[in-house]
């Protein structure tokens, strides 16, 4: 997978759904993509440790379906502004890999 | 080294908080994943293991997680310190050394920092200060910042470009009807004085417009601290009444505390400077500030300042102060306040940097010698992987708690050492506070210390650490590296040389001034110093206004001082010679005239003891009387210089002159007639010939310029009988009854008075001349650091040698030599880097040459004396060894 591809998505699962545990994201990630990816799901972690400390995401322990404590991620603002430079930036990439690969078919 | 526990504990905490919760969060994570696959029908085992191969390989994620929580290169530097302070602990003796060597270099350099941050960096107390100047009379010998009434009023009328123009002048005056009668410092302003400099008022208001009229009324503002300690913080204090030198004024305003003015000279209260507008009274008596208006240029200023120099000139042909070649120019204060200082402070700021130079050098070269003691263990660092960076950086941060120490007692010791010398030489700088005070450990000293210690840090480890680190690792694991030690030799060699020539430019610096100071104090001032005192009072107010007034206190109060025992002889004068007064023109009775006057010089008024206190000898003619009183015929006695310079070809003795004529009415008086002549005196600074001088009886002024005369403070001077003191109290109190009680405001020694006038000199001498012995010093232990290590280099050698049956004192010839050899080098290129640089000094010095002979011979001569002393001991240890026992050790 890209690298920051799994950063991307991670963001955009908080801000669609609001606070969540890791578990949750992972859940998340594999219901949109059909478990596609086929995640290893231990590297949502790293993903998460990482956001946090760029401040794109806050955490808190808070009780959870099953009456065990988890930890809660929820996106800031500086990383809703984060996500959404890097959806264009994603967008943009894409595009011009599917122009590329179309001129490549043809 | 708490500091660096603290923060490896808190990198080490963080981490800890993140590795917890991603361990549970990780558990969780599988638990859910395990009953999840358990709900789908797997058996409990296999679910788990489906569930750690869905989370994917968890130690390596740790790992990420633990780069990524830390701060890598803070946790390294932090290892580094702690080894080096271990490294510190190991050798204590050698840390000393280098600790004390850098408190020297480092503490030099921000003791004299944080003079130069005093007077030059801080803020001035003053709404944006660039743009204040003083208004000057620029003559083709320098500015005159005195001013007249006359200049004031055209220069107020010509204020398209200037903005609140302003007089200023400052005395002492009594405070009289409070409980202790004190001395304060009055400073006169005119009302917008408050607003050029933004004083801020706690109370009350400034001066009003009309205040600044004559006959307007009386006002004044104290200062807090005035108001504090004269009358208790009365908060109901505005509208009383405050009695100055026995004249009543009006309580306005009381200022904020900290107001300070611009040369960080006290003030305690404010009272209004009365200057009629139609006034053309050319006596200068005064200062005048203005603000540049908005988007004007000094230089705009001062082109328009010199087109109103002409239309003075025109207007007033015979003006006084205002020769031909003299024009206006305005001047930024704050510049004008510390011209005088800046030159001598940025030359000692120089000769620190030397110092510390020198002192890098020396740190540098025992830090190269434990390098190289320590290339084993580089060695088998870079063995283990170190990349060279890294040891680089490790030996450079192993020298930062040396540099970090050493800056910090260097700062303590360095300003205690500065408030010390500054409280010795009283009124030698401006803006530093009464003793230094105001020389403090601000943030902009410490930071500046911090600074400098890293950057020294960095400097001292960077060069052993690049060079000690260029080792071939295989080399030195087998068999040490004795090339690399030779070839250390060589740069140590260079940067003793270096350091040689460092020290004898600072020694030859300190030398010229040592030997300009000595030539300063042994100018002979023309007046008797010893068991003279002298004692200021302020005559300010109605009482001695008029010229019979002071006659009488003049008479009936002499008598009584005369009677205290010990005193020889007592007198009263306008001002004390070296303490500066008034200068007035002269014009030569019957000569015709080119200019506006023949000559000015310093004029004093006298009682007739005057010339018996200070002992100036009467060359021709006589000397005054008491039958020169009030209504005697109008006489002058005059000094050699004058008589010499005035009538080259004549005999002045009986000759007329008008002093002062045309300034203003208070000179309408008829000519005098020169009585006597004395020997000259050096009646201002001691580096400068002697001025015409003139002196006139106390009692023959007319009652306007007494007026003017005891506005300021007059003096009482007195000789006592061989080492007697007078009692301040007993001069008090046989004054007592003639005065009426008015306090006496200093007492001061003649000979203290000689020695205030030299204190700026004392400073620079005393300054350069620690800085060069603080460099001989650290020099010579340089050099012996340097022999040393050669003659312990060289010890095999010399053992075989010896063996072979060279002589011992042959060897210590030979280490002599070569210490000798570089001694040699070092003291020529000090002595020509001495000459070339030598201009700086110029400003200095008194009556030598900034390449004075002596002082290039004598300082390099105890250079080498220090130096061969240095290096003796090393060399001749070696001779003295036994061979046998050096090839032993071998």
């Amino acid at each position: 997978m890209l690298q920051g591809t799994l950063d991307l998505m991670v963001l955009q699962t908080l801000d669609a759904l609001g606070p969540l545990h890791g578990y949750g994201i992972a859940r998340r990630i594999e219901q949109i993509s059909d478990d596609a990816l086929m995640l290893k799901e231990g590297t949502v972690y790293a993903s998460l440790v990482r956001l946090q400390q760029n401040r794109c995401i806050r955490s808190r322990w808070a009780p959870s379906d099953n009456n065990r404590k988890a930890k809660f991620y929820e996106i800031t603002r500086r990383g809703r502004r984060q996500l959404a430079v890097e959806t264009r930036n994603w967008k943009r990439v894409a595009g011009v890999i599917q122009r590329l690969l179309k001129l490549a078919v043809s | 080294m708490d500091v660096l526990k603290f923060l490896s504990r808190l990198v080490a905490s963080r981490r800890k908080a993140v590795t917890d919760d991603l361990a549970n969060e990780l558990d969780d994570h599988a638990a859910r994943l395990t009953e999840r696959y358990v709900r789908e029908g797997m058996d409990l085992d296999r679910a788990q293991a489906a569930a750690r191969q869905r989370l994917g390989n968890v130690t390596r994620l740790r790992e990420d997680v633990h780069e990524m929580t830390g701060v890598p290169w803070l946790e390294q530097l932090a290892d580094d310190i702690a080894h080096g302070v271990r490294h510190m602990r190991r050798a204590p003796a050698v840390a000393a050394v280098l600790i004390a060597t850098l408190a020297l270099g480092i503490g030099a350099n921000s003791a004299i920092f944080s003079v130069i941050n005093a007077v030059l960096l801080r803020p001035f107390p003053a709404p944006d200060p660039d743009r204040v100047v003083v208004l000057t009379t620029m003559f083709p010998e320098g500015a005159s910042y005195v001013t007249s009434d006359q200049k004031y009023n055209l220069w107020r009328r010509e204020n398209a470009l200037l903005q609140d123009i302003s007089g200023n002048r400052s005395s002492v005056v009594n405070l009289t009807q409070i409980d202790q009668p004190e001395q304060v410092q009055a400073t006169w302003v005119t009302d917008n004085y408050f607003r050029l400099y933004g004083i801020p008022l706690a109370k009350g208001r400034a001066f009003a417009a009309n205040e600044m009229l004559p006959h307007g009324r009386s006002v004044a503002v104290l200062s807090d601290g005035l108001w504090r300690r004269a009358f208790g913080a009365d908060p109901r204090i505005i509208g009383k009444r405050v009695s100055v030198s026995d004249l009543d004024y009006e309580i306005v305003g009381v200022a904020a505390a900290g107001v300070q003015t611009l040369s960080g000279d006290p003030v305690d209260l404010w009272l209004p400077l009365v200057i009629d507008p139609a006034s053309t009274n050319q006596v200068h008596y005064f200062t005048a500030q203005g603000r540049l208006a908005p988007g004007v240029e000094l230089s705009a200023v001062n082109s328009r300042l010199a087109v109103v120099a002409e239309q003075f000139r025109r207007d007033f042909p015979n003006a006084v102060a205002m020769g031909p070649q003299a024009t206006f120019a305005a001047q930024v204060s704050r510049d004008a306040i510390v011209a005088n200082i800046r030159p001598s402070l940025l030359v000692l700021c120089g000769a620190v940097a030397l110092v510390l130079l020198i002192a890098c050098v020396n740190v540098v070269n025992l830090q190269v010698a434990r390098v190289l003691a320590r290339q084993r263990e580089i060695a088998i660092r870079t063995a283990l992987g170190a990349s060279r960076n890294r040891v680089v950086r490790q030996l450079i941060a192993e020298s930062l708690p040396l540099a970090l120490i050493g800056g910090t007692l260097g700062l303590l010791v360095g300003h205690a050492g500065m408030r010390a010398l500054l409280a010795l030489s009283p009124g030698s700088i401006p803006r530093v506070g009464a003793s230094g005070a105001g020389v403090t450990i601000d943030s902009g000293v410490v930071l500046f210390t911090a600074l400098l210690s890293i950057t020294t840090a960095l400097v001292a480890g960077i060069g052993p650490a690049l060079t000690g680190t260029r080792i071939d690792t295989n080399v030195i694991l087998k068999d040490g590296a004795p090339g690399t030690a030779r070839r250390y030799l060589k740069v140590r060699s260079l940067l003793i040389v270096s350091e040689l020539a460092i020290a004898v430019m600072l020694l030859t610096g300190a030398g010229v001034l040592i030997h300009s100071f000595i030539r300063l104090r042994s100018v002979d001032p023309g007046i008797a110093t010893t068991d003279v005192v002298t004692a200021r009072m302020s005559l300010s107010g109605p009482r001695f206004a008029t010229t019979a007034a002071v006659d009488r206190l003049i008479r009936s109060s002499l008598p009584q001082v005369e009677a205290i025992p010990g005193v020889i002889a007592a007198a009263y004068a306008s001002s004390v010679p070296l303490e500066g007064g008034a200068v007035f023109p002269f014009v030569i009775d019957g000569r015709p005239l080119t200019g506006p006057f023949h000559g000015f010089g310093p004029w004093t008024s006298v009682s007739p003891h005057y010339f018996d206190v200070f002992a100036i000898p009467l060359v021709r003619g006589r000397v005054f009387t008491d039958a020169d009183g009030h209504n005697a015929p109008g006489v002058v006695i005059i000094n050699q210089a004058m008589a010499t310079r005035a009538w080259p070809n004549a005999d002045p003795l009986h000759a007329r002159i008008f002093i002062g004529k045309g300034s203003g009415p208070e000179f309408d008086e008829p000519a005098r007639e020169v009585v006597g002549i004395v020997a000259n005196v050096h009646d201002g600074p001691l580096d400068r010939a002697p001025q015409p001088a003139m002196y006139v009886p106390a009692s023959q002024l007319t009652d306007g310029l007494n007026a003017r005369i005891v506005r300021g403070s007059v003096a009482w001077v007195i000789h006592t009988a061989a080492g007697r003191r007078v009692p301040p109290a007993a001069l008090e109190h046989a004054l007592a009854q003639s005065t009426g009680g008015v306090p006496i405001a200093r007492v001061r020694t003649m000979q203290d008075v000689l020695a205030r006038t030299t204190t700026r000199s004392a400073f620079n001498t005393w300054l350069l001349g620690v800085f060069a012995v603080s460099a001989l010093l650290l020099a010579s232990i340089g050099v012996y650091g340097l022999v040393a290590y050669a003659a312990r280099q060289r010890e095999p050698e010399i053992a075989i040698r010896m063996a072979l049956g060279a002589d011992g004192r042959a060897m210590r010839n030979l280490l002599l030599r070569s210490g000798a050899t570089l001694m040699g080098i070092g003291l020529v290129m000090g002595i020509i880097a001495s000459w070339a640089g030598a201009r700086v000094m110029t400003a200095f010095l008194y009556g030598v040459s900034p390449r004075d002979p002596v002082a290039f011979m004598v300082a390099p001569a105890i250079l080498a004396l220090v130096t061969l002393a240095a290096i003796w001991r090393p060399a001749s240890k070696v001779a003295r060894v036994s061979p046998a026992e050096l090839l032993r050790t071998e």
